[in-house]
């Protein structure tokens, strides 16, 4: 299983799609997902928005969930089917608090 | 290694990550996400009398043809309120307003009477009287709409989606607790700290690459009102601030905007929320009033590992 070409593939989808820049795309985002939404209803399989399909690509995919093949988290619990495993020592990205 | 920059915005934090190899990106990065942060603002903000939701708010009350960003912010709010039964609420800004919560929190006036409140909440739920079709938006007078459950985690997802399409690599987007990620998997993965308050638990996940992650909590964003605490999470049912069952609830998803849902929602549930979140099949993290932590759907236990 190899993380960064399953993320490569999903960026080179996505790049091709834009094209035209990509705020221009993230503000059109959501674009596709209410089309033919009616009062508070919705509707998922309406969704024409480039960035959702990033979202699929990188989120949902066997392929793209952190492996033993990073070497961040072989043997710690790690779910690709729940996006999230054990976390590794070092630096942190990002802190998660609530807001 | 990383590129790292951030800015304050929203009464938080904005950070956006790069792997150390993208770093030639930063400022673009963050060039990209200013302005996807900005669009959102216009679109949406409660506390701008000239963003778009409020300077045309009597408009709306007719009915109108929104720009396509504040349909989608109002599109993700009442999906949210579709996916949690209505826990997760858009329509309870007046409530907020009422409850002291704006741009200030001192000098809050005091609540409604709870037969006020009674005929304010009486009949169906407000946000099903929202009507969206396309870019039509109508809201029912007396409704005002508080996309800010749905909005700021809506413009980590977008911003990072925006700096991935851009550019072609992998982005982290943090807006306080809401984090999103997008495009391939930096060196090492990436390494997000669960904390809420400093003295509360502390964990360190690895986040998939397209992944998210959102906190929700009762102990932030709080102020007093006639001598009782608040917080920003209103109970739809009562209009009040929900029973503080959980100090914090922490869920991975696969967008920022479907974290944030279940997070919030439930903080709103209390002791019913792990039957929810188990039924959803998300990896959450729950920690109690009295700072005990519990662990689903596939949440990592560090524990095991030792």
């Amino acid at each position: 299983m190899d993380t960064r070409d399953g993320g490569k593939r999903s960026a080179r989808i996505t790049s091709a799609l834009v094209g035209a820049g990509g705020l221009v795309v993230a503000l059109v985002t959501g674009g596709g997902l209410w089309l033919g939404h009616t009062e508070a209803a919705t509707t998922g399989d309406t969704s024409t928005s480039t960035s959702t399909s990033t979202d699929t690509d990188t989120g949902t995919s066997t392929d793209t969930g952190t492996s033993t093949d990073t070497g961040t988290s072989a043997g710690t619990g790690t779910s690709s089917d729940t996006g999230v495993s054990q976390g590794t020592t070092g630096g942190t990205d990002a802190t998660t608090t609530g807001s | 290694m990383r590129a790292v920059t951030s800015w304050d915005v929203w009464t938080t934090t904005a950070r956006v990550v790069l792997d150390h190899r993208d770093r030639r990106h930063l400022a673009a990065a963050e060039s990209c996400v200013r302005e996807v942060l900005a669009a959102v603002d216009d679109a949406c903000s409660r506390f701008r009398s000239d963003s778009e939701l409020r300077s045309r708010a009597a408009e709306l009350e007719r009915g109108a043809v929104v720009s396509p960003l504040l349909a989608s912010l109002v599109h993700q709010a009442l999906d949210a309120a579709e996916t949690t039964g209505g826990d997760v609420d858009p329509t309870l800004g007046a409530r907020m307003v009422a409850l002291g919560y704006d741009a200030a929190f001192a000098d809050a006036p005091p609540t409604d009477t709870p037969t006020e409140l009674a005929a304010a909440l009486d009949g169906r739920p407000a946000w099903k009287r929202v009507l969206l079709s396309g870019t039509f938006l109508r809201v029912p007078h007396g409704v005002v709409l508080d996309l800010g459950a749905t909005a700021k985690a809506a413009a980590a997802d977008m911003a990072a989606a925006s700096v991935t399409a851009r550019f072609g690599i992998g982005v982290l987007v943090s807006l306080g607790g809401d984090v999103a990620t997008a495009g391939p998997e930096p060196h090492g993965g990436w390494q997000v700290l669960v904390q809420d308050l400093d003295d509360d638990p502390t964990e360190r996940v690895t986040l998939s690459p397209g992944w998210s992650i959102a906190t929700s909590s009762t102990q932030k964003r709080r102020w007093e009102q006639d001598g009782d605490a608040r917080h920003h999470i209103l109970d739809p049912r009562w209009g009040l601030p929900a029973d503080p069952v959980w100090r914090s609830v922490t869920v991975v998803a696969p967008s920022c905007v479907l974290a944030n849902t279940f997070t919030t929602a439930a903080v709103v549930r209390g002791h019913r929320a792990p039957a929810m979140l188990r039924a959803h099949g998300v990896a959450a993290r729950l920690v109690g009033a009295n700072g005990d932590v519990v662990r689903l759907g596939g949440w990592p236990d560090e524990r095991l590992v030792a």
